[in-house]
């Protein structure tokens, strides 16, 4: 779905066509979902993090100015509200980064738990680190557009990026080291 | 780091939400309320309905006034009609009773009082 047609569905919305907000969230449903999935681990406070992300977008339809404008206000309400839940529910947070025990297996690339042990990593990283890391490798966005979805410098994304993969690299390698 | 990116973009793959998401979401959609003007236009047709009856049964209320008025007055009218016949009956009548009265019956004069 092209954003044009996404700025044409907005449209419709803001004269109050329920079926063109309905194609909205068909479009947006999976970056939305895998934004919360990847930085909450679960899957039913993904989706209701997800609704909740719908619901205030259209509370705040008439505030849209374009289809881009539109998929970029949805990415970054999506994180802010990600990094307030995890900030919210701290005492039942998955375990830091540094006390997250080691795979048990090598993570290599044709091991199917690699990427479930990979994903267990970036969601231990520290809310911020975690936010630049899936917008930057999911969600495939460079430094300027994660600085803008993020409200944050550029060169402030590309340290805490730098900082996030090198500790990720490191947790790697020191299991690699363990198994040689 | 490449080979670490390149399994960050795997496992970082996007996911479908469950099934029939869209349509919770929509289901939490507040119904919109209708527009003011589309709410005050109801409320002024009530209104016109109201206004349109209350003076439909003013004007009845008023006309049947006028004719119980109009009925009022030719009664009065009739009634001091009658009493003046009467009293013109009375008055004739009193006089009548009042004089004497020759009658001629045959050849003879008979005088007396009716």
């Amino acid at each position: 779905m092209t954003i044009e047609f996404v700025g044409a569905l907005l449209d419709r919305s803001v004269q109050g066509d329920a079926s063109a907000f309905a194609g909205i969230v068909r479009a947006n449903q999976s970056m939305v979902y895998s934004v919360a999935w990847s930085f909450l681990r679960d899957a039913g406070l993904a989706e209701e993090l997800a609704q909740d992300v719908f619901l205030e977008l259209y509370r705040n339809l008439r505030q849209i100015e374009s289809g881009a404008h539109l998929v970029s206000w949805l990415r970054r309400v999506t994180v802010n509200r990600c990094i307030d839940r995890v900030r919210k529910r701290k005492r039942e947070a998955l375990t830091s980064l540094e006390d997250a025990p080691e795979p048990a297996t090598p993570a290599s690339r044709d091991d199917p738990m690699a990427s479930h042990r990979l994903r267990r990593l970036v969601a231990s990283l520290p809310e911020k680190q975690r936010a630049i890391v899936i917008l930057r490798y999911q969600e495939d966005l460079d430094p300027t557009e994660i600085a803008e979805a993020l409200e944050m410098p550029v060169n402030t994304v590309k340290s805490k990026l730098h900082r996030a993969l090198a500790l990720l690299r490191g947790k790697l390698e020191r299991r690699e080291e363990m198994e040689s | 780091m490449n080979e670490l990116e390149d399994r960050l973009r795997e496992a970082l793959q996007r996911r479908e939400p469950p099934p029939g998401f869209a349509e919770r979401v929509i289901a939490r959609v507040p119904r919109r309320r209708a527009p003011v003007w589309t709410r005050w236009r109801s409320v002024a047709a009530i209104a016109a309905v109201l206004v349109v009856a209350f003076s439909a049964l003013l004007f009845e209320w008023h006309r049947q006034v006028e004719r119980a008025n109009r009925a009022e007055a030719a009664n009065r009218q009739l009634m001091s009609a009658l009493r003046l016949a009467v009293s013109k009956i009375e008055r004739v009548e009193n006089r009548v009773a009042n004089s004497s009265v020759v009658v001629k019956v045959g050849r003879d004069h008979v005088k007396g009082e009716l």
